[in-house]
């Protein structure tokens, strides 16, 4: 009996670099990506602008952006030399599941051409890769340096469109405290866990050490150690296990740039299409959400990432904080595990998004293990966002507690 | 250009003369605004730039030939005459690749900025320094260390305040746009 992708999709096209062996004239393996991707698209009549899903090795983002194109599926598992069959399986469960119709799976690596011009023998194209991105190479002349280095002039940007100001923003940190001094497992918990740790102030949000104006170190996350996991399984599975579901009820994700060289509007992020698809999927939108959990790299992702997923008006993100509604007993928690600003953030903070969303719809979120009263929410429904790269790539999913 | 060189520099300097190898010997003075040093090249002394320079691209030649002389070269889509910056090898509007390379005017307006206090390799000691994303006359944006501000009064720096480029040597073969905001 077939499977259930069985002729869930068909491959309708094939093409190659204009170029392909031993370059006379070396190649980047962008380039590579580029001239087979052009040809595709005319041997298929497909426009490269209805590309939806893109799967390649590496940096896809970057891929996309030097496309110019935002799709809604992406990505980039790279396990060696069967990827691309990999890409192929994944393609056909996006396609499967109604994501999307077109995917483009891509492949460029100057295996040869690397060794004369560097950059890319391993099939990346990305950041670090030297001459073969175009933006690093029109950027790495100016000084720019951690995520604070260019988050800060999305802030100064929102600053100037909306009329907030860094105090605005500062209730975000200030917040994000006093959920993590109700989390013993955050980093943040108190002065005896961390000498940074412990209550803090607006005022003193305001006036710690300036890292990249508008930006001080209260408004950075941290970067720490974490490790964390969850297990996704099928409502058969989920039936026959002792812990709560806690039900995927809509996902989305989208992009807007890799380089933050490439971002059009400053104070957006993809996070509104992203959410909106993930919305659209459970059927539910923003009044029906009754927490949140944002990736708050630093208080002006949490700000405009909350406009995005039309938690508030364009422009009045922040006064989910500063009026009390995301803080401990407000109407609307946010960041109840104290966000990346004061509980944990390694790096990559989308884990403990989503940890914390299962522990606070699964009613888990004060276990008995380390657990003070008062971080349990009430919420049955929650939405998460995940921002990735410079304000780049996001990702929605609206999560339900059980019946 | 101000030049101004130290007691304390003259003597590295003499140092320096003194010293077999005719390799730079970097000089702790400033000479104008960021990252340019005076250094000494066997017997002849330089400006030099101790900041990352770009590894030029093999298909971005015209734009650093450009700023050789003087010129912001930008790419521009012969088929929607859209002017796209950073260059790409398709057109990222219609996806055409009859692309072409237009000097551009040098001018723009500041998007956005920051000032950066916490910097890394050369550039930590040239901190606090500010940055800003630039809206080009011709479209699209380019990013630069900003000239013509003071780092130390954020809220004296203008978004659409108006900027021209201006051109460094970075090295025998790469000289790096900056833009400066006008004087209004």
């Amino acid at each position: 009996m077939p499977g259930q992708l069985y002729k869930a999709a068909a491959l309708v096209g094939a093409a190659e670099a204009n170029e392909i062996g031993f370059l006379q004239e070396p190649a980047t393996a962008l380039q590579l990506h580029i001239e087979a991707i052009k040809n595709l698209s005319d041997q298929t009549g497909i426009p490269i602008s209805k590309i939806e899903g893109v799967f390649s090795t590496g940096w896809s983002s970057e891929l996309c952006e030097h496309l110019g194109i935002q799709p809604k599926y992406i990505d980039t598992t790279a396990v060696g030399g069967c990827s691309f069959e990999m890409h192929v399986h994944h393609a056909m469960a996006a396609i499967h599941s109604g994501i999307i119709d077109i995917a483009l799976i891509s492949h460029g690596e100057n295996g040869f051409s690397a060794r004369k011009i560097g950059g890319g023998g391993s099939g990346n194209y990305g950041r670090g890769a030297g001459n073969a991105s175009p933006a690093h190479e029109m950027t790495v002349a100016y000084g720019l340096g951690g995520a604070s280095s260019n988050y800060a002039h999305a802030m100064v940007r929102h600053m100037h469109r909306y009329g907030t100001t860094t105090e605005d923003f500062a209730h975000i940190a200030k917040v994000s405290r006093d959920w993590a001094m109700l989390n013993p497992r955050a980093a943040m918990y108190s002065k005896e866990k961390h000498p940074f740790g412990g209550p803090i102030t607006v005022k003193q949000v305001e006036e710690s050490r300036l890292i990249a104006w508008p930006l001080t170190i209260l408004h950075c996350c941290m970067v720490a150690d974490h490790g964390g996991a969850v297990f996704v399984v099928s409502p058969k599975i989920a039936a026959g296990l002792k812990t709560k579901p806690v039900w995927i009820a809509g996902a989305g994700e989208s992009m807007g740039h890799a380089n933050m060289l490439e971002m059009d509007d400053f104070t957006a992020t993809s996070a509104s299409v992203s959410a909106q698809a993930a919305y659209n999927m459970a059927g539910m939108g923003p009044d029906d959400m009754e927490m949140a959990l944002i990736y708050d790299s630093f208080t002006i992702t949490a700000a405009i990432t909350a406009e995005m997923l039309g938690l508030a008006p364009l422009g009045e993100g922040h006064t989910l904080w500063k009026d009390g509604h995301a803080a401990p007993g407000g109407k609307f928690p946010i960041n109840t595990n104290g966000g990346g600003l004061s509980f944990n953030h390694s790096g990559m903070y989308g884990m403990p998004l989503l940890i914390e969303g299962y522990r606070q719809l699964s009613g888990t979120a004060e276990d008995g293990v380390n657990g003070d009263p008062g971080k349990q929410t009430s919420a049955r429904t929650c939405v998460i966002n995940g921002t990735g790269g410079t304000l780049s790539t996001t990702s929605t999913l609206v999560l339900m507690a059980d019946d | 250009m101000t030049l101004s060189i130290s007691s304390l520099s003259i003597s590295i300097l003499s140092i320096s003369i003194l010293s077999i190898s005719s390799r730079a010997i970097w000089l702790p003075q400033s000479v104008n605004m960021f990252r340019l040093r005076l250094i000494y090249f066997g017997e002849e002394l330089r400006l030099a730039y101790n900041t990352p320079i770009p590894t030029q691209g093999k298909h971005t030649k015209p734009f650093w030939q450009g700023t050789q002389e003087g010129k912001l070269m930008l790419p521009r889509c012969q088929d929607c005459n859209r002017v796209h910056w950073y260059p790409r090898f398709i057109c990222p509007s219609c996806h055409s690749t009859n692309l072409e390379w237009i000097q551009g005017s040098g001018e723009g307006t500041i998007h956005t900025f920051a000032v950066q206090h916490l910097a890394f390799g050369a550039w930590a000691e040239e901190a606090p320094y500010v940055t800003a994303y630039i809206d080009l006359k011709e479209g699209d944006r380019m990013l630069t260390v900003l000239r013509g501000v003071d780092p130390n009064k954020p809220e004296d720096i203008k978004v659409g305040a108006r900027v021209v480029v201006e051109f460094d040597q970075a090295s025998e073969d790469m000289h790096i746009p900056y833009w400066r905001v006008v004087e209004e």
